[in-house]
């Protein structure tokens, strides 16, 4: 009777201290969005599903998040998400912000960036484009720079010659185009806000098409733009890899402050592709994802 | 006999533009997936600063916001502020030959030197201290091509801003040494014999960090124009009166949270309208205005939920005026009256933020201090010497404002503000502020705003003397009470349409009237009210991008009728179509309803047209460029002002404007 007696109160006991330290757990993490737009719902389910536990999520536009007391990890989607001024001790996971550096005075933020890394981006180019010998790579904003820190790599593993020219504002595009006449193979645009507008991609499509200088850009509905293909992550992939990071770094485990998601996708523009003479073999065409026209 | 059927055939135009606006924004089917790509690329991208004294969305801002970017100043080839004015709704501009002049939702008074409107320049206030006046013209001191995007905030704003935020705050951004190319150049030519250069030099050390200075010159030859109220004087034809001549300095640098800038413009034009009684046709007369400033300011984050910002600055203004007048002692037979202002100002101003991510409120704290040690305005006739007024005052004024951000709720973000305004030259003011920004849906935006302004009198109106004025001391600010709904439907982020309803109350409105003397003076005359309805949309797509604008307003004076030069109705549209790299072709319109002069006449309704390429041909950075401005040659006048015998003064028709710019990396 007397071992008996003890064992359900220690039970008990376990089970109310495992309880509360899952539940404290789970409100550690805070997930932030922007807005409410599609592709930050796309993201939080990625993210959810990674994660694996439940999180407070907050909508930035909906008003300013008011963080539960004790949290220690804010995972933001989007830029303004990104940017918004949260407390100092606070670690800070972000993504689906291109264009966005780590928030100024802050060192304890990572990235996940909106594309995977280079090398395997190119890799993929080269399959598509085998005769790229000089590839254009036009960027303007600091935080796009990353993407060119593996150039060495590229230009010896894949034997493609990167041509980087960074652009000031959407002003320098035509003449920034005009210089890398007949100097480069085809284009590629890292995901820079600076040049995902409309007005930029009515400048690269004429100049594409005219020059019959193929553009490959990063964001799957670009390829309706004037990209013949675009080399991209879904906005899942990104909210999983922000989940991935979120359970590193309540573990410790977690090293660098920018990391890539793994997975790659591919949209392809077939038709104009033609028009800028690239014929795209039939198996990357059966391979991309199928949105593409 | 010509001009109703070129009047149909702007209407028809103006018509098939607006129709073809419509059938566009009808043809998009709501947010894309392709739209929602270029939003998560952008959403930081469109903001003003001007509305609440920090970044925001024109979408949440609390005021009627617009922003006019450098790539539509530069596809519409806007050669001055007042010109991209022109593209908001209810924004126009008129030339009285000597001064631009810009209406607000058709609110418009000759001669007021655009004083109830708030002009800065990267958030330094441009009015100057003897007339309130905000040049958009070519007084402005940076160059149009150094010009990244200009904020248009309508609606009062002197809860934030004081003195002069009446019927909008206009701030104008510089591009920053990381947008600006290293070096360029602009040389232009035009009608009426103008000319001008303009150069910029930029060196960035990270990110916006670093210098940039730009200056321009430009002289215009003018026109030989004619009035038939001087008819028996040369034919009424003005020879060699309208020229003029300007340049323009500016300077900033940037770096460990300090910016320091500076910029200086002076300008001399001649009057070919015998303005102020003097004498026609005679070149001599002309004005010459001079304005600069120098501004260092700080900012730091004190921590991530308090940002701090100083600045300190000293202004200067500095106007002479000539007036060859018939002397009415003669000998001589002619005697020229000099008019001089000249304004040193100096003071600080400190703003606290404070915003608790956890918090539903943001906290915004200030007070700023002025003290102009200088302002004296003197007026003589020189030949023979005839002392008409000297006078010289110091004036003082201090504020304090609040204003918090209250977000109770994901729907509702309202703005509570008052600023309290201390000047020796009139009674204490407090300014209220409240709105209320209701998102009903992720696109959709209710405002709903309350606010009150004021225009304080100003040193010209206040003691001004001469050439038949007179001084009056009891001058009261003018006061606002304003009320108005916004309905914002952000569809993406370069398409986005407004409705608006507005109503305005204005006591003490000062206009210059003459007196019993037969002089002309300022008086508080009237108490007017104007209400109307404020349409715009923007859409943006590939390579067009589309903007309308309609506002129909009525301005009356209490008890009394519709006040003069004013419109009802004021449209304006715009089309852009990018050629890839190689350019840009632009079409815009304004039209304007007919509006009663201050002596009574009624001016016709006026289209008017431009048409405006751009072209980026073969060698890197060079860009050509060539518009047509007032495209069918429309003849149209604006209202004279008080001191004009005229009472309409027609504007350019035809003319032409052509340049190249290069640019060096």
């Amino acid at each position: 009777m007397k071992r008996l007696g003890a064992w359900p109160a220690l039970l008990f006991f376990l089970c109310l201290g495992l309880g509360l330290s899952c539940r404290a757990s789970d409100q550690d993490v805070a997930v932030v969005l922007s807005s409410n737009l599609e592709p930050y719902q796309e993201a939080l389910k990625g993210f959810q599903e990674s994660f694996g536990r439940t999180a407070p999520v907050f909508i930035l536009a909906e008003g300013r998040p008011r963080l539960p007391a004790g949290t220690r990890l804010v995972v933001a989607i989007g830029s303004k998400a990104a940017l918004f001024p949260y407390p100092q001790d606070t670690m800070l996971i972000y993504c689906m912000a291109p264009g966005v550096q780590v928030p100024k005075g802050r060192r304890n933020a990572i990235k996940i960036h909106t594309v995977p890394a280079t090398l395997s981006v190119l890799s993929k180019i080269k399959q598509i484009q085998p005769s790229v010998r000089t590839l254009g790579v036009l960027w303007g904003s600091d935080a796009t720079e990353d993407f060119l820190s593996d150039r060495t790599l590229v230009e010896s593993s894949l034997g493609i010659k990167l041509a980087a020219d960074r652009i000031r504002s959407v002003d320098d595009l035509p003449d920034r185009l005009r210089a890398l006449k007949g100097k480069v193979d085809a284009l590629w645009l890292p995901p820079d806000p600076l040049l995902v507008t409309p007005a930029a991609f009515a400048v690269l499509k004429d100049y594409s098409r005219g020059n019959h200088i193929p553009v490959y850009a990063s964001a799957e509905t670009l390829v309706e733009d004037g990209a013949v293909a675009s080399l991209f992550s879904s906005y899942q992939e990104i909210g999983r890899r922000a989940g991935w990071a979120a359970q590193r770094v309540l573990e410790g485990t977690l090293e660098r402050t920018a990391y890539y998601p793994e997975k790659l996708q591919m949209a392809v523009n077939p038709s104009f592709a033609r028009e800028v003479g690239l014929v795209i073999p039939s198996t990357i065409v059966k391979e991309a994802v199928p949105s593409a026209p | 006999m010509n001009r109703p059927r070129g009047h149909r055939i702007q209407c028809l135009g103006l018509a098939a533009l607006v129709a073809g606006i419509t059938g566009m924004a009808a043809a998009e089917d709501g947010a894309s997936r392709r739209q929602e790509t270029f939003q998560l690329y952008q959403e930081a991208a469109e903001v003003v600063s001007a509305a609440a004294l920090h970044p925001q969305s024109t979408q949440e801002a609390p005021g009627n916001a617009t922003v006019i970017t450098s790539q539509e100043i530069q596809a519409y080839g806007y050669r001055t502020i007042a010109e991209a004015l022109q593209s908001v709704s209810g924004g126009y501009f008129t030339d009285d030959r000597n001064y631009s002049y810009i209406w607000v939702r058709g609110f418009g008074r000759p001669g007021d030197y655009n004083s109830r409107v708030l002009l800065m320049l990267n958030g330094h206030r441009l009015n100057e201290n003897v007339y309130g006046g905000a040049y958009m013209d070519q007084i402005f001191p940076v160059p149009i091509e150094s010009v990244e995007k200009i904020e248009v905030i309508k609606g009062p704003g002197a809860a934030l801003y004081g003195n002069n935020a009446f019927f909008a705050v206009v701030n104008v951004i510089t591009k920053q040494p990381g947008q600006a190319p290293a070096v360029q150049a602009n040389a232009e030519g035009g009608s009426y014999g103008t000319s001008k250069a303009a150069a910029s030099v930029s060196h960035a050390t990270s990110g916006s960090d670093g210098f940039y200075a730009t200056g321009e010159y430009r002289h215009m030859h003018g026109q030989d124009l004619e009035y038939p109220s001087f008819r028996s004087v040369n034919n009424g034809v003005a020879v060699n009166a309208d020229g003029e001549e300007n340049y323009n300095l500016f300077t900033s640098w940037a770096g460990s949270g300090f910016s320091l800038q500076g910029a200086y413009s002076d300008r001399a034009k001649h009057i070919p309208t015998a303005s102020f009684a003097t004498q026609f046709d005679n070149p001599n007369e002309q004005t010459d205005d001079a304005r600069g400033f120098v501004e260092l300011k700080a900012e730091r984050d004190l921590s991530p939920a308090i940002h701090c910002n100083g600045r300190v600055y000293v202004d200067q203004y500095d106007y002479h005026g000539s007036f060859p007048m018939t002397n009415a002692a003669p000998p001589p037979d002619l005697t020229t009256n000099r008019d001089y202002a000249r304004a040193l100002w100096y003071g600080e101003e400190t703003t606290l933020r404070v915003a608790p991510p956890e918090a539903a409120h943001a906290l915004l704290l200030g007070q700023d201090y002025e003290q102009t040690y200088d302002v004296h305005t003197l007026n003589f006739n020189d030949d023979p010497y005839q002392l008409i007024m000297d006078n010289q005052h110091r004036l003082d004024r201090y504020a304090f404002f609040a204003q918090d951000e209250w977000t109770p709720s994901k729907i509702f973000l309202f703005t509570l503000g008052a600023r309290y305004d201390h000047d020796q030259s009139y009674a204490d003011t407090v300014n209220p502020r409240l709105s209320a920004v209701i998102r009903l849906r992720d696109t959709s935006t209710l405002k709903l705003m309350y606010g009150t302004a004021f225009r304080a009198p100003n040193p010209y109106e206040l003691y001004g003397q001469g050439l038949g004025s007179d001084p009056n001391t009891n001058l009261e600010p003018e006061k606002i009470t304003s009320y108005e709904t916004d309905w914002v439907e952000q569809i993406a982020p370069k398409t986005s349409a407004t409705a608006a309803y507005f109503l305005n109350d204005i006591h003490n409105l000062i206009d210059n009237v003459v007196d019993a003397a037969g002089n002309t003076q300022f008086q508080d005359v009237e108490h007017v009210r104007s209400h109307g309805l404020d349409l715009s949309s923007r859409w943006e797509d590939g390579p067009y991008a589309v903007r309308a604008g309609y506002v129909y307003q009525q301005t009356y004076v209490v008890g009394g009728t519709l006040l003069s030069n004013s419109p009802m109705h004021t449209a304006t549209a715009g089309f852009v179509r990018r050629w890839g790299p190689w350019g840009t072709t632009s079409f815009d319109g304004l039209f304007v309803g007919p509006r009663r002069t201050l002596q009574g006449t009624t001016l016709p309704p006026a289209a008017t047209f431009n048409l405006n390429l751009s072209v980026t041909p073969w060698r890197d950075g060079l860009r050509l460029y060539f518009g047509i401005f007032n495209l069918f040659d429309t003849s149209y006048s604006v209202s004279g002002s008080t001191e004009h015998v005229q009472d309409a003064i027609p504007q350019n028709g035809r003319n032409f404007n052509g340049g190249v710019e290069y640019r060096f990396r």
